[in-house]
């Protein structure tokens, strides 16, 4: 048989957040090279940051990325008062929290609808997916409406929030705005069971890889503020081990993504390895959900990320409700604090999955080294390993497309 | 009528598409407005560009050019493009990403990648040094309002326009308390206002993400400042 060889290219994969293409080669059937090919710059913001004030790292470090701002801004702080030695207050941690679900709901309802759910449908434009069916289409925006409203009453804006700070919060939310948000948790609770279930009838492909799964773990909760990192098989890891065993590599001298392995294999983060770790901890409704879910656990099949983050969204929106009866907000400045050299990392579960963000600060308060670790960056490695799995069956451009889409990934975050 | 819709792109260049989720926040309207325009791309809610027309009579452009392939990208664009608007403060101003231009460059790209890596470090620029453009939306990100509102502007034929008054005027007027006699670094007096001062609803201090009102007294802002504090102020979104 002759050697036949065979380069697939697509130049612009959209619907994703950030911009990137697709380069897959076969040699007789045989795949020797799937990757992401990243078409945007680099900004360089752990360069940037070294000599300036700490004070500005969360400030700047939320502009990686505008659909997941606050979780940067969030974890920029906590590794700061990791370095400080700050304990933030309980109520502190509450706000920061529910700020957190406003954030995964807003981003999961995002990828779920406008990003990913076309591809379900053959449907290249979001204006005829709203138009064909209107009911989820104003069901998933007033989702999504919902996670933004629990960020601007919280942190002060969707986008880039405002309030949050070393410490604490400059600006408190009123008790009365917290109750609005309890309140309309009810109805978007309903909002989001429902729209699970039109979610849970479409046809997923069938496609999966046995891969490691790595998410927060926090005893108590479904963690994405705090906890441990575990891995299956109960392998638990403080952050600082994991984050030593994390290695970041750059494959290519022009690749702009340091890709990360652990013990040189991939793993995946996200929506669906959190699901697979932590569903135990999920709150009652979410758990429901994943009963009638059209997948069994454990699950590597990554069209599943899509439900995975819907099941999310349902325990967001109870916990929104659990936090905010679970105190009564206080007047309350942010924690004073005297500057002093130290390192700090701190580790979070962004939407996308485990985020890192590790500074040393001087003696004047001045950022002398950043390392930012972010979910696309994890788990970059495992989707080009799905892809080259995938692409032993014959594959149209579109469904490699929906592939990539399915694990929600966030170009602007990796390069950063 | 229909014939008479104007086409509209919304693209970013390096960036951290802030911009466009802004717009996406603005929900219904925005796919209200939408139907009184030919949407040619908006990446992430068209899986497929249309942009190979010659001729585009509205572009929505977000992020600075930070590769070759971009800046080609943006010539290409403002040469078929009537009306080019600078979306945001990266390509209003910079942003972020320009502060390696205020330090050695070649540095600060070394404490990310190794000394093989062959990546582009350009000087960041805002758009405006590269293309003319006809119109800034500001912001960073800019308020969706002032978006939906240039873009209803531009469907009725209107000459796009916004005011500019700085954003102690707004702050003021929604009675936050004044953080710069707090002795905090506010650059409220001479930043270009619009954003309802929504930082200061925060109580954080201005940052300049706007850029420059009209007629600024920069002289007195850094008298109150300092000259170092208001310099290193003023770098954060590339105002200096």
């Amino acid at each position: 048989m002759p050697q036949q060889k065979i380069t697939i290219k697509i130049n612009a994969i959209n619907k994703i957040e950030g911009h990137a293409g697709f380069v897959g080669k076969l040699e007789s059937g045989q795949i020797f090279e799937a990757r992401l090919e990243v078409t945007e710059g680099a900004r360089l913001i752990e360069g940037i940051l070294v000599g300036r004030k700490i004070q500005e790292a969360p400030w700047i470090t939320s502009r990686i990325c505008g659909i997941c701002p606050t979780i940067h801004n969030l974890t920029s702080i906590k590794a700061l008062e990791n370095a400080l030695g700050i304990k933030a207050s309980r109520q502190t941690i509450s706000l920061r929290k529910l700020a957190l679900l406003g954030q995964t709901i807003q981003s999961h309802m995002t990828h779920i609808y406008f990003l990913a759910l076309g591809d379900f449908f053959n449907l290249k434009n979001d204006a005829v997916l709203i138009k064909i069916n209107p009911k989820n289409a104003a069901n998933a925006i007033n989702l999504r409406d919902f996670g933004n409203l629990i960020l601007n009453i919280v942190a002060g804006r969707n986008i880039h929030p405002t309030t949050t700070a070393i410490g604490g919060f400059r600006r408190l939310p009123s008790a009365n705005q917290l109750k609005k948000i309890a309140i309309l948790a009810k109805e978007n609770l309903e909002k989001a069971d429902q729209f699970f279930d039109f979610l849970n009838n479409l046809f997923f492909p069938q496609f999966q890889r046995l891969t490691v799964f790595a998410a927060l773990c926090d005893d108590k909760e479904y963690g994405f503020y705090d906890g441990k990192i575990k891995l299956p098989k109960n392998k638990i890891y403080a952050p600082e081990k994991f984050f030593a065993k994390a290695k970041e590599f750059q494959e290519r001298p022009e690749e702009l993504i340091k890709k990360v392995k652990i013990a040189n294999e991939s793993y995946l983060v996200g929506a669906l390895a959190r699901v697979n770790l932590n569903h135990q901890k999920l709150n009652p409704a979410a758990k429901r959900a994943l009963s009638r879910a059209s997948f069994n656990l454990p699950c590597y099949n990554i069209f599943y990320n899509l439900l995975a983050q819907m099941i999310e969204v349902i325990h967001a929106i109870e916990e929104t409700k659990k936090i905010i009866a679970s105190f009564k907000v206080k007047s309350e400045a942010p924690i004073a604090y005297k500057i002093k050299v130290g390192a700090g990392l701190a580790a979070t579960c962004a939407p996308r999955g485990l985020l890192f963000h590790y500074y040393e600060i001087d003696k004047k308060g001045l950022i002398q080294k950043c390392n930012i670790v972010t979910p696309t960056a994890q788990f970059l490695a495992n989707l080009e390993n799905d892809l080259e799995k995938f692409l032993e069956k014959p594959r149209t451009n579109d469904d490699i497309k929906m592939l990539i889409r399915a694990y929600d990934p966030c170009i602007t975050c990796a390069v950063h | 009528m229909k014939k008479n819709k104007k086409t509209l792109l919304i693209t970013s260049l390096t960036s951290c598409n802030g911009c466009l989720f802004a717009i996406l926040d603005l929900g219904q309207k925005f796919f209200d407005i939408l139907s009184r325009f030919k949407l040619l791309s908006f990446h992430l809610i068209e899986d497929e560009d249309k942009d190979e027309t010659d001729q585009i009579d509205i572009a929505l452009v977000e992020g600075t050019v930070a590769t070759q392939t971009e800046k080609e990208r943006l010539f290409i664009l403002r040469k078929k493009t009537k009306f080019l608007i600078a979306l945001g403060a990266c390509s209003h101003l910079g942003n972020i990403q320009k502060i390696k231009n205020y330090g050695d460059k070649e540095k600060i790209f070394q404490r990310v990648y190794s000394d093989n890596a062959k990546i582009e470090n350009r000087k960041i620029e805002p758009l405006s040094a590269y293309v003319k453009t006809d119109f800034t939306i500001p912001g960073c990100p800019p308020n969706k309002n002032e978006i939906l509102e240039i873009l209803r502007q531009l469907a009725i034929d209107r000459k796009p326009y916004l005011p500019n008054r700085p954003v102690c005027y707004e702050c003021q007027i929604k009675g936050y308390p004044c953080l710069l006699q707090e002795g905090k670094p506010c650059l409220g007096p001479i930043i270009r206002g619009g954003c309802e001062a929504i930082c200061l609803k925060g109580r954080m201090p201005c940052t300049g993400c706007r850029g420059e009102t009209s007629e600024p007294n920069m002289e007195k802002m850094q008298e109150i400042l300092g000259r170092k504090e208001y310099t290193r102020v003023l770098e954060i979104f590339g105002n200096k």
